[in-house]
């Protein structure tokens, strides 16, 4: 993980892939020395590139389009700990208890398949800003490095969710727990030290340290995305033949950060396509998929959060449509054709044809309509870009995404929900809503503070 | 009206301005002729072939019940989106031709005569479904009552009018006669139209108030010409006005229809009667708004179907299944979309298809003859054979008969085409 500094821009990812080589140069993401430039020097830059102020404008979207996104899935993590908002639960639950937008998909099953969307919406640039930089093999190296470490950090965290959290409660001891469930607890505690040797590393004038402290890091998560690579294929293919004996080896320790990395890992051997060549190949999977989903394999994704392996394939399809829409995004006839066939296709296949339709599990007509929904959010968003406020919320919230979430998944998941669950639980609204304002607003300060001071915190 | 010229447009009228443009849009209203051939021969051929169960999935086409009818979303058989389809092809023309006839005639006799012309659809049906009461009469299951005859006598005079009409074609009478029995025919058949829309309205506060008794005179005619008489004061109207014009009938409309049981009231006349046509009227405004921007980029037109199709399919989890019997909020939506859509198939293909060999554009051109043919024609001929040529022949007889009344009827287009006749009110 790298702490980024001085970027002046909303976003320094997206824009900065989508400027000019020499802004592209200073703001290397992998480049672990920071290199400094005053504003007054960037805005120079900028001012003498007359294409940038509406590539500026577009990353401004796909900050707001991100930020929301985060924002909606906090609240949906948070607000179902406290009982007293259950009347909230039509928009922030999943599955049945949701409000149904179609007939298995309620509204809050829309939010993560729309983060997974805007990760498709700046990928390619991303790639390619750095096949630019690197060549074509570490920039595959990189991304490959960066999803497999989103692979790990979920792992890890489960890790710390399932294991210690269960061991300090006293409902499990380390004995019981599962060969792969030991791995990631106690490669959490390796990952934490790891983090605190990389956050030492960013006060010492030792760059070769800061190099070493940050690879450590990173490939050491990395592995951990292999290890949990490796156990939920097993896992898949136990559950479709069983072992003789009964005793599995494989296991399900599969969440959002691990699904949104084996999106990504699955997206990437297409990044170099056309356009066209990604959309056939999404037409291709979501084609095989559901027919093989209508065909009997639906319950063996279902078995799993968001289909594992299996749902993977989809959630990848929607990553390359967000790199699909976001290169279709200066021609509006080719845009809203394609998001309005997409909205089409899926609503006319689940209410006419009663093609299942579920997020657990991520079968290809979920894809499909989210992937129309989240490009029409996106298409909306982007008509906003010259409204530009000071204090702009859902571009703070985008501003670093998977701090937010990490932080999220540590305050919300772990501490609110598994430590103090019994206590949280049953208090009354008057009691539950400043701590929950408190909450939603210690995050606008934290992503605020970060991005006044150009501080973003990426893998 | 017979004209030596058919009054919709088609490529004739644009062969007057010879400009890149106008070129193009011969081409678009050549769809626009095909895509009315479509819906014409569909209403006309699947409800013939309706009559011979031996064919099955064809003897489905037409039929719009959800037991033996062909399903394709929830409420709503394949036979029910005929109707909007046509609604849509009047939507795409209904501007221009209204354009066309303010330049030539001024706008004063151009609202005249699209009021007429509203009513006077009416009207027809309102003289059709008298036709069909005087045979059920002759078959001993209805007695004529008062407002039958006073229809009876309307009718009487707009025959009286259209032989009139008949006998100006004689050169030497056209001149004095035939402003006279255009205004005969004319008036007649607007006043059955207005006599419709009042007894309609009677009809349906008898449904309300539970009676039993109803005059029953509301059938596809009378929603064509009342979603016409609802649509004319857009007509002229800017895209986005239609837009919303259209909006707030349907939201209106929407409420009405979701409130108690009036979704069920409404199904008891056919189409929801009078109220109901506030509905269809919502159709036609949207499908003119779709028009508009059909006219100034295909493209559009076709992602606005697309969206509208969506949303009137995502729409029947809160509002009910797409029902055309009281015209539901849903139907409105997928009518317009789905027509739309099916426009553009015509659109596509009109890129492709070159040649002379048209059928669908000869269909197409003359639809109240049509319409006409279907009613005495087609509806005297299965009235009249025998169960054993109709519900109970064989498989290849009810081919052969499909097939003569396929030939026969598009060799009747034909002719009416090449010797450019055509009768519209």
């Amino acid at each position: 993980m790298k702490n980024k500094e001085n970027q002046n821009m909303p976003n320094q990812e997206s824009l900065i892939e989508q400027q000019n080589a020499n802004l592209l140069q200073s703001s290397n993401e992998e480049n672990v020395t920071t290199k400094k430039k005053t504003k007054k020097e960037k805005s120079k830059i900028i001012e003498n590139q007359p294409s940038n102020n509406a590539k500026t404008e577009r990353i401004l979207s796909i900050d707001r389009f991100r930020g929301l996104c985060m924002f909606l899935m906090v609240c949906s993590f948070i607000l179902p700990i406290f009982s007293c908002f259950n009347f909230l639960a039509p928009i922030v639950e999943h599955g049945d208890a949701g409000f149904q937008v179609l007939p298995g998909i309620s509204f809050a099953d829309l939010f993560a398949a729309m983060f997974i969307f805007v990760i498709g919406l700046t990928i390619v640039k991303s790639f390619k800003s750095r096949e630019s930089k690197f060549g074509t093999r570490r920039a595959y190296l990189q991304l490959a490095v960066r999803f497999l470490c989103l692979i790990g950090l979920g792992l890890l965290f489960n890790g710390f969710e399932n294991a210690w959290v269960d061991i300090f409660l006293g409902d499990s001891t380390f004995a019981d727990l599962s060969i792969q469930l030991k791995i990631y607890a106690v490669g959490f505690w390796i990952a934490i030290a790891l983090a605190i040797v990389l956050l030492v590393s960013k006060f010492v004038k030792n760059e070769k340290f800061k190099v070493v402290a940050s690879s450590l890091f990173k490939y050491f998560v990395a592995i951990i995305g292999i290890c949990g690579l490796f156990f939920i294929l097993v896992a898949t293919a136990e559950k479709v033949t069983p072992p003789v004996d009964g005793n599995r080896f494989g296991g399900w320790e599969w969440d959002t950060l691990q699904n949104i990395g084996l999106a990504g890992l699955l997206a990437l051997p297409f990044i170099r396509f056309d356009k066209w060549g990604r959309l056939i190949i999404v037409g291709i999977t979501f084609t095989a998929l559901t027919i093989l989903m209508q065909a009997g394999l639906f319950p063996l994704a279902n078995s799993i959060l968001e289909g594992g392996i299996i749902g993977g394939f989809c959630w990848a399809s929607i990553l390359l449509m967000g790199s699909v829409f976001a290169e279709l995004k200066d021609d509006n006839k080719k845009y809203w054709i394609l998001s309005s066939l997409f909205l089409l296709l899926s609503v006319i296949l689940i209410v006419s044809f009663n093609v299942t339709a579920a997020k657990r599990g991520c079968t290809p007509v979920y894809a499909i309509f989210c992937i129309s929904i989240s490009s029409m959010v996106w298409a909306g968003l982007n008509q906003l870009n010259n409204w530009k406020p000071k204090f702009d919320f859902f571009a703070i919230w985008g501003s670093n995404a998977i701090l937010t979430y990490i932080s999220t998944i540590f305050v919300v998941g772990m501490i609110f929900g598994g430590l103090l669950g019994e206590q949280l639980v049953n208090l009354s609204i008057w009691a539950a809503l400043p701590i929950v304002i408190a909450f939603l607003a210690g995050f606008t300060v934290m992503n605020w503070l970060l991005k006044k001071n150009n501080k973003y915190i990426r893998i | 009206m017979i004209k030596q010229k058919t009054l919709s447009l088609n490529e004739e009228t644009i062969d007057e301005k010879n400009d890149c443009k106008n070129l193009k849009e011969t081409k678009r209203i050549k769809s626009i002729d095909r895509f009315r051939g479509f819906c014409v021969f569909a209403m006309l051929i699947f409800q013939f072939l309706k009559n011979f169960p031996s064919l099955g999935f064809f003897s489905r086409l037409a039929d719009h019940s959800l037991e033996n009818g062909i399903v394709i979303l929830p409420g709503m058989t394949l036979a029910d989106i005929i109707a909007p389809a046509f609604i849509f092809a009047i939507g795409l023309t209904f501007a221009l031709s209204f354009v066309k006839w303010e330049k030539l005639y001024g706008a004063k006799y151009a609202i005249i005569h699209y009021l007429e012309r509203a009513l006077s659809i009416i009207g027809l049906g309102t003289f059709l479904a008298l036709c069909n009461k005087f045979l059920d009469m002759f078959g001993g299951n209805y007695t004529l009552n008062a407002f039958d005859w006073t229809v009876f006598a309307f009718s009487v005079i707009a025959l009286i009018g259209l032989i009139l009409r008949l006998l100006a074609l004689i050169p030497a009478w056209k001149k004095k006669l035939s402003p006279v029995a255009e205004q005969i025919f004319y008036i007649a058949l607007s006043c059955l139209g207005i006599m419709n829309l009042i007894i309609t309205s009677i009809d349906y506060a008898s449904v309300v108030n539970g009676s039993a008794f109803m005059y029953n005179y509301w059938v596809t005619l009378q929603d064509i010409g009342f979603a016409i008489l609802l649509a004319f004061p857009f007509v002229k109207a800017k895209s986005w006005v239609k837009f919303l014009g259209a909006s707030l009938i349907t939201i209106v409309f929407s409420i009405y229809h979701q409130i108690g049981n009036n979704r069920e009231l409404l199904d008891v006349i056919v189409h929801g009667g009078i109220v109901g046509g506030f509905g269809w009227g919502a159709m036609l405004i949207f499908d003119m708004f779709i028009a508009d921007l059909y006219f100034k980029d295909n493209k559009i037109a076709f992602i606005v179907s697309a969206l509208f199709c969506a949303v009137g399919v995502m729409a029947t989890q809160w509002l009910g299944t797409i029902n055309m019997g009281s015209c539901s909020p849903t139907f409105i939506l997928v009518g317009v979309g789905l027509s739309g859509l099916i426009f553009e198939i015509f659109e596509v293909t009109d890129k492709y298809y070159k040649s002379k060999f048209d059928p669908l554009v000869w269909w197409g051109k003359n639809p109240i003859i049509m319409f006409l043919v279907e009613f005495f024609v087609i509806g005297v001929y299965t009235s009249l054979m025998p169960a054993s040529a109709l519900g109970e022949a064989p498989i290849w007889l009810a081919i052969i008969q499909g097939v003569i009344a396929v030939v026969a009827l598009t060799a009747f287009t034909y002719l009416l085409a090449k010797k450019k006749k055509s009768i519209s009110l």
